[in-house]
């Protein structure tokens, strides 16, 4: 079932068109990633769905139902933005009750209390967070994003300006919170290798028309081209397969580094390969499957609108 | 009022008066329009002015533009350092509507600004009396000028400065803040002594002065009904843009 569907969302500000016809759907207790480089609109797409900017055509439905200004749709939503949007000044306490008053939690304190617990946070519950690290803020940003324990949750870069401990942190938060509570989540983001951890869905927009969009394994078998890493005996005999392969158009795009080769194969299994070059007198060591990676994926997308613009 | 605007206010309430940095700018400007203003101006006077038209006709003229003044001060940093800080954008995704954002605010701002624009009134009236050596007070009408028309104006300035900066980027909003604030100030400075005179301060004076400030704050809180998200998204999106451009 889907939870949120994009139908056709065309934006434009101040003269420039931010998004151009954009569709995609998210299905209920999926994770799904948001790819896009700087300024493909992105934000702008997740600013529609949060209902703070109009498309000027298309709409956006929750479970079927036209996206309103109604606070009760608003309460099935929970949001962390990128800059976190936290009182400074305040407590991390103070941040999470005001929000939990807002979305109408009926036992705030009980709600604060395991929410800081969650995030881990709960032994500096009472300090002002414009004293805590940024992984700190993060993490008291998503707590206040949970809080009203939304069906939907709307995270924007979250591990953005993280270093890798405080991402792994966000990250293993942000499984739990999925797992747990079979929450659909929808991250904006352009750290690949989040996405590749963490989502299961995955749509990338460029100059603001969606590019793909799909499962991640679907996806990866789309765009996939398999190849295959072929370590030979030594340099000599890896020479000797690249000048083999180097002629042959189903081999084509053939890299050899050292004594390892590259392989643009037709089946990732190969066997036509590994039996045409040990008929040549090639030795060959060991042969592996080279799975493509959500950056293949990302950046052949990204560059083949780069390439057709 | 809608349960979501008394959270506001409470909030707000709270959070003022546990600003020290809050709490030290309005007295500071209490003891600046209370005594240092009239210390200035009080020279070219001899004690023998000091009577209960002039006391009145100065309360008329000052009550409102103190109320007016606290506001001007206070309310800015309410709106911007939220809007700014991106914090507003966050609010906007929860059940809080953008009405109830901006009343809860104003209320807040108002409870805060009438008492200290009060104690500012009151060290006013103290120093001509200091200087005369003689207790004069105000006509008891003038009552109803500081407990009528000082909240009235002190709304309609919070409305004003609110509205703006919801609506307009942070420089803009400063701008036009300012503009309001010198309308009200210059305004109230000319027009007040000029067209009623010292003697001819009563209550149908009063309120009219009243009204006026009734009438700036309905104006305000009907334009504030129309305020869009998208307004306030675009202009605070290009507000910390900006600022990250200077940095």
């Amino acid at each position: 079932m889907e939870s949120i569907r994009v139908m056709n969302v065309s934006k434009s500000i101040e003269g420039r068109q931010i998004l151009q016809d954009v569709s995609f759907s998210v299905k209920q207790g999926s994770v799904f990633g948001y790819l896009g480089p700087n300024g493909a609109g992105k934000t702008t797409t997740l600013r529609i769905m949060l209902n703070l900017l109009r498309p000027d055509s298309g709409e956006v439905l929750v479970e079927g139902v036209p996206l309103t200004d109604g606070g009760e749709q608003m309460k099935r939503f929970g949001v962390m933005l990128e800059n976190n949007g936290l009182y400074l000044n305040r407590s991390a306490r103070s941040n999470l009750s005001y929000f939990a008053k807002l979305y109408g939690v009926k036992d705030v304190d009980s709600a604060v209390k395991e929410t800081l617990e969650m995030v881990g946070l709960l032994d500096r519950a009472d300090e002002k967070v414009g004293k805590y690290s940024k992984g700190m803020k993060q993490k008291i940003g998503l707590a206040r994003a949970v809080i009203h324990q939304p069906e939907i949750l709307f995270l924007d870069e979250p591990s953005s300006g993280l270093d890798p401990e405080a991402q792994h942190a966000m990250r293993e938060l942000i499984i739990s919170l999925s797992k747990k509570g079979r929450k659909t989540i929808f991250i904006n983001t352009h750290n690949l290798d989040e996405v590749q951890r963490i989502c299961d869905h995955v749509g990338i927009i460029v100059a603001g028309r969606i590019r793909a969009c799909n499962d991640l394994e679907s996806l990866r078998s789309n765009f996939a081209k398999p190849q295959v890493e072929v370590e030979m005996e030594d340099d000599a005999h890896a020479q000797k397969a690249e000048q083999l392969l180097q002629p042959l158009s189903s081999y084509a795009g053939t890299q050899r580094d050292g004594r390892m080769l590259v392989v643009p194969v037709a089946t990732a299994d190969s066997p036509d390969l590994i039996a045409f070059l040990a008929g040549k007198g090639v030795r060959i060591r060991q042969v592996r499957s080279v799975d493509t990676s959500l950056e293949d994926i990302y950046l052949r997308t990204v560059g083949s609108t780069k390439g057709g613009a | 009022m809608d349960a979501q605007t008394k959270i506001v206010a409470r909030e707000e309430l709270r959070e003022m008066l546990n600003s020290r940095k809050t709490i030290l700018l309005a007295l500071f400007f209490t003891l600046w329009f209370g005594l240092i203003n009239p210390l200035m101006s009080i020279g070219s006077l001899s004690p023998d002015m000091i009577t209960e038209q002039f006391m009145t006709a100065q309360i008329f003229t000052m009550a409102p533009l103190m109320g007016g003044m606290m506001a001007y001060i206070l309310t800015s940093g309410v709106f911007q350092s939220e809007k700014f800080g991106g914090i507003m954008e966050s609010l906007l995704c929860t059940p809080l509507g953008l009405r109830s954002l901006w009343t809860g605010k104003l209320i807040a701002v108002t409870v805060i600004s009438v008492p200290f624009a009060m104690l500012a009134i009151g060290i006013y009236m103290m120093v001509p009396m200091i200087f005369a050596s003689k207790i004069v007070l105000p006509s008891a009408i003038i009552a109803l000028q500081i407990l009528l028309t000082t909240p009235l104006f002190t709304l309609a300035m919070a409305g004003i400065i609110g509205y703006t900066t919801l609506v307009m980027d942070m420089r803009a909003s400063s701008m036009v803040s300012m503009i309001a604030f010198f309308v009200m100030f210059f305004g109230s400075m000319a027009l007040g002594p000029a067209i009623i005179g010292e003697s001819a301060v009563n209550i149908s004076v009063i309120l009219v002065s009243a009204a006026v400030g009734l009438v700036a704050f309905l104006v305000i809180n009907q334009l504030a009904s129309r305020i869009d998200k998208e307004k306030v998204v675009l202009t605070s999106a290009s507000t910390i843009e900006a600022a990250k451009s200077r940095r």
